[in-house]
């Protein structure tokens, strides 16, 4: 198991990260959100050693990973964009990958470059930044570590290449293995993830399987008729997402609330699919859309 | 720990990278020292005695021991070689602060000693190589000349390894510098500080002596390893120890380098502070001694000059320092 445990990162007099803890479990898709400056991509990157921590520690299977960075040919990065590695060959990489990562898996490496069309005496930089994704994560899942960080894989990558990209990933999971993924792409998210870690203000601010995030939290389109009062969404457990005339839409975390409204007759109650972009909107501040 | 350290996928990576210095540095190698023979013995071939093989006749009448006869070349061979190391050493660990190249190397399953102690190796084999292949062709010219008779092989090959200490050890430095800057310039910068500093300090002392009596300052010449690179009469027991102290200290400093400041100046927290500190004083120094020899001679001239170079390099760093720069 990779474990996060209350990490703290200042850089140039500001706290990027304070006091960020989660864990990953093997088999799991864990989805890192948070608007921009978070401190998402430094979280990975102290995650990985590329940082050293202030405070706090990251172990993979109780070793501390700083300490012992061995451990890391189980722990793979993959940034949102492979410039490190822009002066070498497609091949050069496999073949300096396969040397540093002992597991590396030299068949699937070639085989998806050949299913995207890359051929390996190609150079990196020659690549548009959809297949330089596709290429960076292709390297980074043939390395068969077992916990994989990628970093906005999808960041101005087109909406073939993202498709790409995700069955790339889903079908490289095993359930010794791991990804984190941060990223804005909630949509792509909603249908992979198994768990959330939302980041506010470099704090890990609450963290979610996909499941009981829908047993949670419940997306409802609220119609308020002959005079009922709207007040009753005054309340810290509600969200309005959207309000046009009498018809809110909202999401609401309490179930009382939502049986008290469901008795009321004045009211006409709709539920709606959660989607995560609508609960990241709420949980990261953003002002919802009244009219 | 050795076989530990001999990780093949570090060492491919590490030597890919630095393989074109490999290749330069054989190349200015050759240039600088068994090109020269080369050419003596392709004109004797020739049949031409004149020309710039005179030079060599000249020499030998001149000087009864015949290993002298290679000195200057060699001393120039030593000079290159530096250079040559340093710009190695800026390629190894200048170039790495851009295009998040140290950010990939500190995500590897490596400790950064390892990292560190492997570039070095490499470095320390690129040096060795190229130095000794280019004089190996050159004992071969020098025989084929017809001149081995005449040199004093052992005080040669003793020159020789006090001259792989010495580009070593100059390469260690080099290194050394480079785990403190966060940029290619800064690097390159900073080296050229190193070479020349003490050179500056020796022109500053012998103006504030004179002025302040201070005896220890007039002393300046005798102080050890003040003069490194320009000097070079260092015997190896002082390279030694420069080479021992600047691989501790480039160990100690790129494990302790932080990668989210690469783009600064400095990458290490207390030579940022040691970094205002001298520029701030180094400039003071400076317009002292400009004032004192272009405005106003004499002990207030040099006073006013010191404190507004004081204030001037104060403000410089400060701005300087707030930069981050792409190269």
């Amino acid at each position: 198991m990779l474990r996060i445990e209350t990490i703290e990162k200042r850089i140039d007099n500001r706290q990027v990260l304070s006091g960020v803890s989660f864990e990953v479990e093997p088999g799991q898709i864990v989805g890192l959100l948070g608007r921009n400056g978070t401190g998402k991509t430094t979280m990975l990157r102290t995650i990985v050693g590329i940082y050293n921590p202030d405070s706090g520690k990251v172990t993979l299977d109780g070793i501390d990973v700083h300490a012992k960075p061995e451990v890391k040919r189980d722990l793979v990065f993959i940034p949102d964009a492979p410039t490190a590695l822009e002066g070498y060959k497609l091949g050069e990489c496999g073949r300096m990958f396969a040397r540093i990562y002992p597991n590396f898996d030299m068949d699937f490496f070639q085989d998806t470059l050949k299913q995207f069309g890359l051929a390996e005496g190609q150079k990196v930089r020659k690549l548009s930044k959809g297949m330089k994704m596709l290429f960076s994560t292709t390297l980074g899942l043939a390395t068969r570590a077992r916990y994989i960080l990628l970093d906005e894989p999808t960041n101005g990558v087109d909406v073939i290449a993202k498709k790409q990209l995700l069955a790339l990933i889903m079908e490289a999971l095993t359930p010794e293995s791991s990804i984190v993924i941060s990223t804005h792409m909630l949509h792509e998210l909603d249908r992979i993830a198994d768990k959330i870690v939302l980041l506010r203000d470099g704090k890990t601010d609450e963290q979610w399987t996909l499941e009981q995030l829908q047993q949670q939290v419940r997306k409802l389109q609220i119609v308020f008729t002959n005079g009922a009062s709207a007040q009753l969404l005054d309340q810290p457990c509600v969200h309005v997402l959207q309000q046009i005339g009498p018809v809110h839409t909202v999401l609401m975390e309490s179930e009382e609330l939502y049986s008290l409204l469901s008795d009321n007759n004045k009211l006409l109650i709709d539920e709606l699919p959660l989607t995560l972009e609508d609960w990241f909107m709420w949980k990261s501040g953003g002002d919802g859309d009244a009219a | 720990m050795l076989p530990k350290i001999f990780d093949r996928g570090l060492w491919w990576k590490e030597l890919r990278q630095a393989r074109l210095m490999m290749v330069v540095m054989l190349i200015v190698g050759f240039f600088a020292l068994p090109y020269t023979h080369i050419r003596y013995y392709f004109i004797m071939e020739s049949g031409e005695i004149y020309g710039e093989l005179m030079h060599i006749v000249r020499d030998l009448k001149e000087t009864t021991a015949g290993f002298w006869i290679v000195e200057d070349l060699l001393s120039s061979f030593l000079s290159t070689m530096i250079v040559m190391s340093l710009i190695l050493a800026v390629y190894q660990l200048g170039l790495e602060r851009h295009g998040q190249k140290q950010e990939f190397n500190f995500s590897l399953p490596y400790s950064r000693n390892h990292i560190y102690l492997v570039k070095l190796f490499i470095g320390f084999g690129i040096v060795v190589a190229s130095i000794m292949i280019n004089v190996l062709l050159d004992i071969a010219m020098l025989i084929a000349l017809d001149l081995g008779f005449m040199m004093m092989w052992e005080s040669y090959l003793v020159y020789i390894g006090e001259l792989l200490l010495l580009v070593i050890s100059a390469y260690s430095i080099g290194m050394f510098v480079g785990t403190i800057s966060g940029t290619l310039i800064a690097h390159i910068t900073f080296t050229i500080v190193v070479i020349y500093y003490p050179e500056f300090l020796k022109w500053s002392f012998r103006t504030i002596s004179y002025l302040y009596n201070i005896s220890f300052l007039q002393m300046y010449n005798d102080y050890p390893l003040t003069t490194y690179f320009f000097d070079m009469k260092y015997d190896s027991y002082h390279s030694l120890i420069v080479l021992i102290v600047t691989i501790g200290l480039g160990v100690i400093h790129y494990r302790s380098n932080h990668a989210e400041y690469n783009g600064r100046w400095v990458v290490v927290p207390i030579w940022e502070k040691i970094l205002i500190i001298g520029f701030t004083i180094s400039s003071g120094l400076f317009f002292g001694v400009y004032v004192h020899y272009q405005h106003h001679s004499g002990t207030i001239g040099y006073g006013i000059g010191f404190g507004f170079g004081l204030l001037i390099g104060y403000v410089m760093i400060k701005l300087l320092n707030r930069l981050r720069v792409r190269f």
